[in-house]
């Protein structure tokens, strides 16, 4: 068990630094130069120099990638001086000479536009992206199992038609079109009725009140969010309901006498469940990942909001911050997921 | 749903039943109006092949028909149950039918690998029943179902409560199915091919455990099976199911002495005997014609053979006969030899992906095959038998030893040439259902090979190559455009043989050919094989786990056990003198269905059953 997770960490941390990699060289490939971008338009060519100085973009590109990895690494070698004791707020290990063996937690700099820290950031945002995340799964996994349920037990007939075109219509509709429909469909046109708005924060800062929680806003973004795993969910359940329903272990269960609620949902249902189960990780974890189009539609600060703005802004240490933290988050849960399908299902031994 | 009792004698009635399935092809009538009884006490075997309607029978017992497509079209099922009275079950209601189920009626299956939930414990499962059924607590049931594991005789049985039933043998499984159905105490239990799906020594256990049991309890069974051995060990009285329809039923005795129906005389002469060497098996067709309509006429005029012990006699082969082939087969060279053949699979490695453990499928094994000779190789499942065979075409590459195959190592065979090695030895698989690709006529099928290792100069000369092939495993011309699904198991095998034909090779192997195949139509394919090998001098090596069918098969036998050779001997000497208990306990275990058995085991029975008038 233990040898399993730290085998699966060890693979996770190469896929993390693969996606260090790429990112790094694609974000150089982007339009656009930050340092005129912190700048502004009329600044002069030895202040340009300057900020490009302080902030290493004067350096070579693998020059660059190598001083990014240091700052990440929990283990690195720094001169000795009190800046670098607050910038990295480290604890030494041991003296070597000048310079000094330190343990930290990773450095993912600071914001070029706000000058804030990006762990900050990260966890400033990731609570907007937990919360719809978490709403959206939760919404299709409910529904989304009871669907494939109803469309398994009554295969074949009007219902299950129905549930398999309307899963059809969620699967193949982009997030981006229907993040547009939804918020101008329940937030515009019907917002009297549904008292819902367009866009809006979980957070809300009234000039008035301070800070509130607005726990209607994530409707319908998440709603938006969750249509696609619903949709998927929905199929996966039906088929393997109905594959699991003709097994021969379900016949043993009717030749028992027992009733046929309690076939379905103790016998056909926790063996139905694991493919679901995968399905709903995955998505999980995409989901964690960031919504880029649905939070930007909705105006829902979290972490792919946060991604996009800084994109835009060519904010480099806060797009890369977001996403290894977002690597991190998929490996993590994938992990989970592994440990999670041992505990279902008893075959599996998590031994490779 | 009371009825009025017709004899107390009886515990079920079945009446003119008729169980129908609706398919898009039209009404398939599985069960076409059937009736028998089973009295109290006693055993009542159903035998019949695939598609004679006998699982169906007792499915529709218990209700468990899938509706749709199928359904009870008419008949009654009167039961006379001990505490509600006579009812017909076909008319009770889904709520009063599952008071029955499980509790008065019950049954095991015939996959026990997959009739058992593996998501729950073995324990759980038996307790369910039991606490659908009783009204005990939990504490109780769970004693309850450990004393049940007693009684079916499995090792540790508190262990076994709280196992998943992937951590258990077939066998095991099978035990513990075996409780939950004896949990209530029914009075009836249908067992449907109990043993089928089991190792020969695991079946004569499971046997044993059901005679003692239904001794001991009283219980009256339906035992369904495709084997007429298995049914001599267990059964008072027999049904014979032919295509939905019950051809003859009696008790064992008159059954097998004296068989009246010309499928039932089939049948008992096409299995392959353990104790004498027969040359061609006597098949169904031999005795029985059938028309169009599925009407059954006894072949009257000129049959080949008029009885079952007429086409014995005509058939056995005589010891000398049997020596003297022997001494010739040993003067032939050796045409494959295996030396220290070791196959290993990994079963654990290390943090770093290096192998720690294996397990040693095959392990040590040498032996020799002459031209000309049939070398049989028997073994229980996971023995390495299939292993062994593979390995020696390199389909799966051995870890050391060596093979050589007309003097040449297997292994010096590479690229281009190991092709032409695959030429020269061919191998027939088990299953006739997966080994044809069902997109591509069978026509095709048999000259793809021929195209690859350009076998004849064009597809014109090909196409009358594969019709001569196809004539030659009696299919017909016509057969050539039509795809896999249009033909029957044993047609489909017999392709399989022809597409194996095609190469002209020298070797074949044949790992469990026969199989999935009905017993009379395996009788067919079996001489269909020694038909060729008469006449191509072909060498096999025939793999298979039933002994009586390698015995008629192989001059030699190797019984392998653990992945080594427990024992290499003559066919005859293997059965009459067997040198290690492996394959002494092998030997025994095999349903005999001879008269002499039958004769001894309802003498046994005797003392425990009031005797029947029949």
């Amino acid at each position: 068990m233990l040898k399993f997770i730290l085998k699966r960490m060890a693979y996770g941390s190469l896929v993390i630094l693969g996606v260090l990699i790429v990112v790094f060289f694609l974000f150089q490939a982007l339009p656009g130069d930050p340092v005129a971008m912190m700048a502004g338009q009329r600044t002069d060519v030895s202040t340009r120099e300057a900020i490009a100085k302080d902030f290493g973009l004067d350096k070579s590109l693998p020059v660059q990638l190598v001083l990014y990895m240091k700052d990440l690494s929990p283990i690195a070698i720094y001169e000795d001086t009190p800046e670098n004791q607050a910038k990295y707020d480290y604890s030494v290990l041991t003296n070597l000479g000048d310079n000094v063996l330190v343990a930290k937690t990773p450095y993912l700099r600071r914001s070029f536009q706000t000058n804030k820290r990006v762990d900050e950031i990260i966890i400033e945002n990731l609570e907007g992206t937990l919360w719809l995340a978490f709403v959206a799964m939760l919404f299709a996994t409910g529904v989304g199992i009871l669907f494939g349920l109803i469309a398994a037990l009554k295969q074949n007939t009007f219902w299950d038609h129905a549930l398999v075109s309307l899963s059809v219509i969620g699967i193949s509709a982009p997030s981006f079109v229907a993040a547009i429909i939804i918020s101008i469909v329940f937030g515009y046109y019907l917002a009297d009725y549904t008292g819902l708005n367009m866009t809006g924060q979980l957070w809300v800062t009234d000039p008035i009140y301070g800070r509130e929680l607005h726990l209607e806003n994530i409707i319908l973004p998440a709603f938006t969010l969750g249509i696609r795993p619903l949709a998927i969910i929905t199929q996966l359940t039906r088929s393997s309901m109905l594959d699991v329903l003709s097994q021969d272990y379900i016949r043993t269960a009717h030749a028992k006498g027992l009733n046929f609620y309690v076939i379905v949902v103790k016998h056909a249902l926790k063996n139905a469940l694991n493919p679901v189960i995968t399905a709903v990780s995955g998505w999980l974890a995409s989901l964690m990942a960031g919504a880029f189009f649905v939070e930007v539609i909705f105006n829902w600060k979290g972490l792919g909001w946060v991604t996009i703005k800084s994109v835009e802004t060519k904010d480099f240490p806060v797009v890369m911050g977001a996403t290894l933290f977002v690597a991190l988050i998929f490996v993590v849960v994938n992990i989970i997921v592994d440990i999670l399908y041992a505990a279902t299902d008893p075959r599996i031994r998590l031994s490779d | 749903m009371s009825v009025k009792s017709s004899d107390k004698g009886y515990i079920l009635e079945v009446n003119n039943l008729k169980t129908y399935f609706h398919t898009e092809s039209g009404q398939v009538k599985a069960v076409d109006d059937v009736s028998f009884n089973l009295r109290k006490g006693e055993t009542v075997g159903i035998v019949g092949e695939s598609g004679s309607g006998k699982s169906v029978t007792s499915l529709s017992l218990m209700r468990l028909i899938k509706n749709p497509p199928g359904k009870i079209v008419g008949g009654e099922i009167i039961f006379h149950s001990p505490t509600h009275g006579a009812i017909d079950l076909t008319k009770l209601s889904d709520k009063e039918m599952r008071k029955i189920r499980g509790n008065e009626i019950s049954m095991v299956f015939q996959e026990p690998m997959s009739s058992l939930n593996p998501v729950f414990t073995c324990g759980d499962q038996v307790m369910e029943t039991i606490l659908l059924h009783q009204k005990v607590n939990k504490q109780q049931a769970k004693q309850i179902t450990i004393d049940l594991f007693n009684q079916v005789r499995l090792p540790r049985p508190e262990a076994i409560f709280n196992s998943y039933p992937h951590q258990i043998s077939g066998g095991q499984k099978q035990r513990v199915m075996i409780a939950m159905a004896l949990s209530c105490n029914p009075s009836v239990l249908i067992a449907d091919e109990p043993t089928t799906a089991l190792d020969v020594t695991v079946q004569a256990t499971i046997l044993e455990l059901l005679r003692d049991l239904r001794d001991q309890h009283g219980t009256s069974i339906v035992f369904i099976t495709h084997d007429l051995g298995v049914i001599a060990e267990i059964a008072d009285r027999v049904i014979v199911m032919y295509r939905g329809k019950i051809v003859e039923q009696g008790t064992v005795w008159d059954i097998f002495s004296d068989p009246k129906h010309p499928y039932t005389k089939g049948l008992l002469a096409c299995r392959p005997r353990l104790d004498m060497k027969m040359r061609v098996l006597p098949v169904v067709s031999d005795f029985m014609h059938t028309d169009a309509l599925g009407n059954m006429t006894e072949k009257a005029q000129s049959p080949t053979y008029s009885s079952v012990g007429e086409a014995i006699l005509l058939n056995f082969i005589d010891e000398d006969e049997i020596k003297e082939r022997q001494e010739k087969l040993l003067l032939q060279p050796p045409v494959l030899q295996v030396k220290n053949l070791k196959v290993s699979f990994p079963i654990s490695k290390n943090f770093f992906g290096k192998v720690k453990d294996y397990v040693h499928a095959v392990d040590d094994v040498s032996f020799d095959v002459f031209l000309g000779e049939t070398v049989g190789l028997v073994g229980e499942s996971g023995c390495g038998k299939t292993t062994l065979g593979r390995s020696i075409l390199r389909l799966i590459e051995p870890t050391s030893g060596d093979v050589y195959f007309e003097n040449r190592k297997i292994s010096d065979y590479t690229g281009e040439s190991i092709r032409q090695l695959r030429k020269e030895l061919q191998i027939i698989f088990q299953d006739p259902y997966s080994s044809l690709n069902p997109r591509i006529t069978i026509g095709e099928a048999i000259m793809e090979p021929m195209r690859i290792h350009k076998v004849l100069s064009n597809d014109k000369a090909r196409k009358e190559r594969v019709i001569e092939l196809l004539e030659t495993v009696s299919l017909r011309a016509d057969h050539f455009s039509r795809y896999p699904h249009e033909f029957s198991g044993g047609q489909r095998q017999r392709i399989c043989i022809a597409r194996t034909l095609a190469l002209n090779p020298k070797f074949i192997i044949c790992d469990e050919s026969v199989s999935a195949l009905d017993v009379s139509v395996q009788a067919q394919v079996l001489n269909l094989l020694n038909d060729l090998k008469e006449k191509f001098n072909f060498t096999y090596i025939f793999i298979s786990h039933d002994l009586s069918v390698v015995k008629f098969m192989a001059d030699r036998i190797i019984v392998m056990n653990k992945g080594k050779i427990e024992e290499i001997g003559y066919a005859e000497d293997i059965y009459t003198n067997p040198k290690t208990a492996y394959t002494q306990a092998l030997v025994n275990a095999i349903p005999k269905g001879d008269l002499d058995e039958i004769r001894k085991i309802q003498m046994k029975r005797r003392k425990f059953r009031i005797p029947v008038a029949s």
